[in-house]
């Protein structure tokens, strides 16, 4: 019962990260390879200020989310101007380059070993100990994840983020400054990456760069995209499936490290399925395929 | 009334001088019909005026104020409007949602109002009656909410043109408006940019039809291997027998 | 001291050069950046293990292998999904997208087979120190440094010269118009994916001879190549190999003043300034007003 309930909140938590990055992948287009870099400077910026200052569970989301959406800008800005292809590597380097920070600035991170014995949550008068606890709490987060980008989606705001996935040049013609659109998507996706890495740190207590690399960014894409980029539900969809059948996989009683490897052969396999037989996902309308 | 107007243009890509010293003056509350043959540089002309290409040399202004090298969304905050060759629309949205995205200054299309602003529905509403409005006069009220990519060629082009009026220009810069249609909605299509100019607005429209340009333009600009040839009214125009030798030779 | 260091960084320059070309290769004609062009890479360094080690074949098997089962691994991804995805229309983000997937769901293969970690394939006769003006190098890096500058040489005079090479830059240019003109798109594209993987599957076990294979080096490799090809100029193979000797000394250079662990943040860095201040490269135009 406890395993289900541990998958439940591997669930909200990755839903957290589905629903953020389809803002910007399925709602705006822009394909970015970098959404665990924000995860984990949620989770480091996170847990550092639990461990090391003893700030509150709040104190510590806020400024995960903050130092997400600032940083976000220092990415977007220079280099949102570039087309295409050129952006998505711009974006890509800047994952790698997040990775080295993680792994490499021993003092700060604890390197490689990460850090550990990060403090339970306290919100308010509860501690939030037990599965079930945090299960509450990230199902929340997601719930008022799923409300923001459905907000923003249908608003004015949303519409002309749409636009920009279909056709920026038209977007400018009608007067949109497209560059503040896609800056302002990218720092809340950011914001909500990094929430979820906040409540991931405090739930799993240990944090390490690996849980933060480039593997993880292209998981959360592929969720997305077989979930149905641009859908309402498909980010759910997609988090469901990926974080469920790989479990079902260790059922089969594999020892452990085979298991993490097939699960990656069955990520794959799934993104070239998907991307050849239904690009528009499993529950989606939306193909994620137009070239301009 | 703000005077759009041009200075020495000059333009050269692909060997090619597509703009090659381009001086003129849209005078407002006219129609203003650019012709000329294929590569002459027309279509150029247009993405220099509206933003989406810098010129080599010379300069734009609209009024006092230069445009060279403002970028489209702000030279389209200015009021000055376009459509492009081959119909650009956001497909994937419906007929009003497009009319509704031309509309300007909607407060909910800031992010953070977007988010917290609540019983901001009295603006939308008032929004959407205005785009309904836009879509009456073109005939597209009972497809508001079709996809855009369901409407017929003519059905669209019309909706690109609700679009420009939607974003309340009070210049608009038509790239072939007429190309392809059939003819009886090319009327209709003409007859709306002559509405157009009796609401005030200001016309220019690149062609080939040089019946449709006959039908309504108030001037006619010849352009020919990047240079302005002739200006003038279109009955003084059209009828030079140069003129028609440089379109059919 | 300098001798060494300038030799480590010819190496080191080198090694990515190759890989470089080999993607800057594919790139030209395909107009995607492939991820699963480590596959290749992958799979020279691990079918020559397999051959030299498991199966105690000779070297020479082992290398001929190795190129030989890289040059099936390309040609399958081009023939059964990239081909079909770009009939379809499928826009450079997709397949960037799918051949993510092609890599991860290979890359996890190769470590469900033979494990996550490194595994030793040089031979005592590969590792021969030679000593050159001061500077130590082993015989397998040697034939690295040989091999890459036949490949450049090879690759100007192919793109320059020979028919075939024109071929390529038509297609790389416009492949509608090529189409049109009567080539055979589709089976220039295998011939490229063909030369492009072999070069790369060489890569991957000259490397592995020379250092350890582990899974993720295909795509620790490739990162690095296309680097280079940016900072050299994608446009071009001999450019992008340019690019990669460039980022080879940059990175032998730089780790000799700090910790090793940055190299890779120094070269994502140089990647980010080029692809905002100079995304044609080093060489890009200088190349293409050549041709």
């Amino acid at each position: 019962m406890d395993y289900v309930v541990h998958i439940l909140v591997l669930i909200a938590i990755y839903s957290i990260l589905t629903f953020s990055l389809d803002l910007l992948v399925g709602h705006t287009g822009i394909l970015s390879l970098a959404h665990a870099a924000f995860y984990g400077l949620g989770a480091y910026t996170s847990a550092l200020l639990a461990l090391r200052a003893g700030a509150p569970f709040s104190v510590c989301i806020v400024a995960a989310m903050v130092l997400a959406v600032l940083v976000s800008f220092a990415v977007s800005i220079p280099s949102f101007r570039l087309q295409d292809d050129y952006l998505v590597l711009a974006i890509f380097g800047f994952q790698m380059i997040v990775s080295s920070l993680f792994t490499n600035l021993q003092g700060l991170t604890g390197g490689p070993l990460g850090l550990a014995g990060i403090p339970q949550p306290h919100l308010l008068e509860w501690t939030i100990g037990s599965h079930l606890g945090f299960l509450l709490l990230t199902s929340i987060s997601a719930g008022l994840t799923f409300v923001i980008v459905r907000r923003i989606s249908g608003s004015p705001f949303g519409r002309v983020l749409h636009a920009i996935r279909e056709d920026e040049l038209l977007a400018k013609a009608l007067g949109k400054n497209t560059l503040r659109f896609k800056i302002a998507a990218f720092a809340i996706s950011a914001a909500l990456a990094a929430l979820a890495g906040s409540l991931y740190a405090s739930y799993i207590s240990y944090i390490d760069p690996t849980a933060f690399d480039v593997m993880q960014s292209v998981l959360v894409v592929a969720m997305v995209i077989i979930g149905g980029a641009g859908s309402v539900w498909g980010p759910l969809v997609g988090a469901v499936v990926l974080v469920a059948l790989p479990e079902a996989l260790r059922f089969l009683g594999l020892p452990y490290a085979a298991a993490a490897n097939l699960r990656q052969v069955v990520y794959g396999t799934l993104i070239v399925t998907m991307m050849m037989a239904r690009p528009e996902g499993l529950v989606g309308r939306y193909r994620f395929e137009r070239g301009r | 009334m703000t005077t759009f107007r041009c200075e020495a243009l000059e333009k050269e890509f692909d060997g090619i001088q597509a703009l090659d010293n381009v001086s003129l003056q849209i005078i407002p509350e006219t129609i203003t019909a650019v012709i000329g043959p294929n590569g002459a540089g027309k279509t150029t002309l247009l993405n220099v005026f509206t933003g989406f290409m810098r010129p080599d040399h010379g300069r734009c202004f609209l009024g006092s104020h230069e445009t060279t090298n403002c970028p489209p969304h702000r030279i389209a905050g200015l009021g000055i409007a376009r459509t492009f060759q081959d119909i650009r629309l956001v497909q994937q949205l419906s007929v009003i949602e497009n009319v509704l995205l031309a509309v300007p200054r909607q407060r909910r299309e800031k992010l953070l109002p977007a988010l917290f602003a609540f019983g901001g529905e009295d603006e939308e509403t008032r929004t959407h009656d205005l785009a309904m409005q836009h879509l009456r006069l073109l005939g597209l009220d009972a497809k508001a909410d079709d996809l855009a990519n369901e409407l017929s060629y003519g059905q669209q082009k019309l909706l690109t043109l609700g679009c420009c009026l939607a974003t309340e220009a009070h210049t608009l810069l038509l790239d072939e408006p007429v190309a392809g249609i059939h003819p009886e909605v090319a009327g209709q299509i003409l007859d709306f940019i002559r509405h157009l100019k009796e609401k005030g607005r200001t016309v220019l429209f690149v062609e080939h039809d040089i019946g449709a340009v006959r039908s309504i333009a108030t001037t006619v600009i010849v352009m020919d291997q990047g240079k302005i040839i002739a200006q003038g009214p279109p009955e003084e125009i059209l009828d030079r027998p140069e003129i028609v030798e440089a379109y059919l030779g | 001291m300098l001798a060494q260091l300038i030799a480590n960084g010819i190496v080191a320059g080198a090694e990515i050069a190759i890989v470089a070309m080999s993607f800057a290769f594919i790139y030209s004609a395909t107009r995607f950046f492939n991820f699963a062009h480590a596959s290749s890479y992958l799979a020279g360094a691990y079918v020559a293990y397999f051959l030299v080690v498991v199966a105690r074949c000779s070297l020479a098997i082992g290398v001929g292998g190795a190129v030989v089962g890289s040059i099936l691994v390309g040609l399958t991804m081009e023939a059964l999904v990239f081909r079909r995805l770009r009939r379809r229309g499928a826009s450079s983000l997709i397949l960037l997208l799918t051949s993510f997937g092609l890599l991860v769901a290979f890359q996890s293969v190769i470590s469900v087979v033979f494990g996550d970690g490194t595994l030793v394939l040089s031979r005592a006769k590969v590792s021969e120190v030679l000593t050159i003006g001061g500077a130590r190098i082993t015989a397998v890096q040697a034939v690295i440094v040989v091999a890459c500058v036949s490949i450049g040489g090879c690759s100007s005079v192919l793109f320059r010269f020979a028919h075939q090479g024109r071929v390529f830059r038509a297609i790389a240019s416009d492949p509608e118009l090529a189409a049109m003109r009567g080539v055979r798109v589709d089976r220039a594209i295998l011939t490229i994916f063909a030369i492009g993987s072999g070069v790369a599957g060489l890569a991957g076990v000259l490397v592995g001879l020379d250092t350890d294979l582990y899974p993720l080096m295909g795509l620790h490799a490739l990162l690095l190549a296309m680097v280079a090809a940016i900072v050299g100029g994608i446009d071009t193979p001999a450019a992008a190999g340019l690019g990669g000797l460039l980022i080879g000394f940059a990175q032998q250079f730089g780790v000799w003043k700090l910790p090793s662990a940055w190299q890779d943040a120094i070269a994502f860095f140089i990647l980010i300034i080029f692809l905002l201040f100079r995304p044609q490269g080093f060489f890009g135009e200088t190349f293409k007003r050549a041709s």
